[in-house]
């Protein structure tokens, strides 16, 4: 089967992160035209070092505003894929005031900011494909990760809400939840410890999730909208650990 | 093309209505049963094709109740309140408003013109970018 792609442009939000870099050079292998931001200064260093022809920005999801986001959706988009993630663990009860309102404020605010820009950007086009990658932490997660789990789940509302009100419109949307991913954060947690030999096969490589999330994109996986698929290797289909 | 050509090529296309029957009067919900769908896809188009940076909030008169309602607990006379929060639109239109409040949605197609208008007025360049 061969993968197609309605649309020419693409922005990926948190580019920088493995998964990132990894479906960059996806699409750009597949003719797209790809805008990737990060939310540091050395996360678009990265990237410019890695797709120096391609446009990338900074985009804090704490900073976002109407001067910020016109260079990055001003011509148009068509995909959009959501990597933005934001650390803040630690326990619900012992936290910092505003620190939980700061980072609510990006994570949950700010995104929905973004995502608004997108969208119109979209909508003059008449076609559209949104896609956030979750994780399974919004429906279970660890200790410590309260509010990461309570903004992803504002998220993926969001994402659902979208596709839904604007499905006339030619814009379609899908959560994706991912589970323990062998990139980033997830690596470091594998490689302390037992921990990878302890997961066996329930980890999700990098080169699966990148791939999948550009399936996601595709022509052929539009009817996947509204809604939100898991993949994690069948980590959380036990009842115990 | 002038603005009031403008919004009215544009309300024809997006709410599939004939020209001949939109007048600077017409109401936009009331009379052209524009949904919240079409008023996104309305905002939207004016932006896109008329380069202006498109407040929802005001270029629909969205939120006159609340801002009605703050004037009341601050005790600030609602006239003035709705001029304030509506520059663009003369104050005759303004008391018209508060007058025709009570019957529904009192967008008028001429209040979208008077949106255009004052951006393009404001912008050195006609347009105004957000």
């Amino acid at each position: 089967m061969r993968l197609t792609f309605r649309g020419q442009t693409a922005l990926v939000l948190g580019a920088s992160s493995q998964i990132g870099l990894a479906l960059t050079r996806l699409l750009l292998a597949e003719d797209l035209d790809v805008i990737t931001t990060s939310a540091s200064l050395a996360g678009q260093t990265i990237l410019a070092e890695h797709f120096p022809d391609q446009s990338c920005f900074v985009l804090d999801l704490g900073a976002v505003s109407p001067d910020v986001l016109r260079p990055v959706v001003g011509k148009g988009l068509d995909y959009f894929v959501d990597l933005g993630h934001g650390d803040h663990e630690g326990l619900l009860a012992a936290t910092t005031e505003t620190r939980a309102e700061a980072y609510f404020q990006a994570h949950v605010s700010g995104r929905l900011r973004l995502l608004k820009a997108v969208t119109r950007s979209m909508l003059p086009r008449r076609f559209g494909r949104l896609i956030h990658v979750s994780s399974t932490a919004a429906d279970l997660p660890a200790p410590g990760q309260g509010f990461y789990s309570a903004a992803k789940r504002a998220a993926e509302a969001f994402y659902l809400g979208l596709g839904l009100e604007l499905n006339t419109q030619g814009i379609s949307s899908l959560n994706l939840r991912l589970g323990l991913v062998d990139a980033g954060r997830g690596q470091r947690f594998l490689d302390k410890g037992d921990n990878r030999g302890r997961l066996g096969h329930k980890i999700v490589s990098l080169e699966q999730a990148a791939s999948t999330l550009l399936f996601l994109l595709s022509d052929q996986a539009l009817a996947l909208t509204c809604t939100t698929v898991t993949m994690d290797a069948g980590l959380t289909a036990q009842k115990y650990a | 093309m002038n603005p009031s050509d403008s919004i009215t090529a544009l309300l024809s296309r997006i709410l599939d209505v004939d020209p001949a029957l939109i007048h600077p009067k017409t109401y936009v919900i009331r009379d052209l049963n524009a949904e919240s769908i079409d008023l996104l896809e309305i905002a939207v188009s004016t932006q896109h094709d008329l380069g202006l940076a498109v407040d929802d909030d005001i270029f629909f008169l969205k939120d006159i109740r609340v801002v009605l309602n703050q004037a009341k607990s601050q005790d600030l006379e609602p006239l003035a309140a709705l001029q304030q929060a509506y520059a663009h639109l003369a104050p005759s239109r303004v008391a018209e408003i508060l007058a025709d409040l009570p019957a529904g949605p009192v967008l008028q197609v001429r209040d979208l013109v008077a949106y255009v208008q004052a951006a393009q007025a404001a912008s050195p360049d006609g347009q105004n970018h957000a």
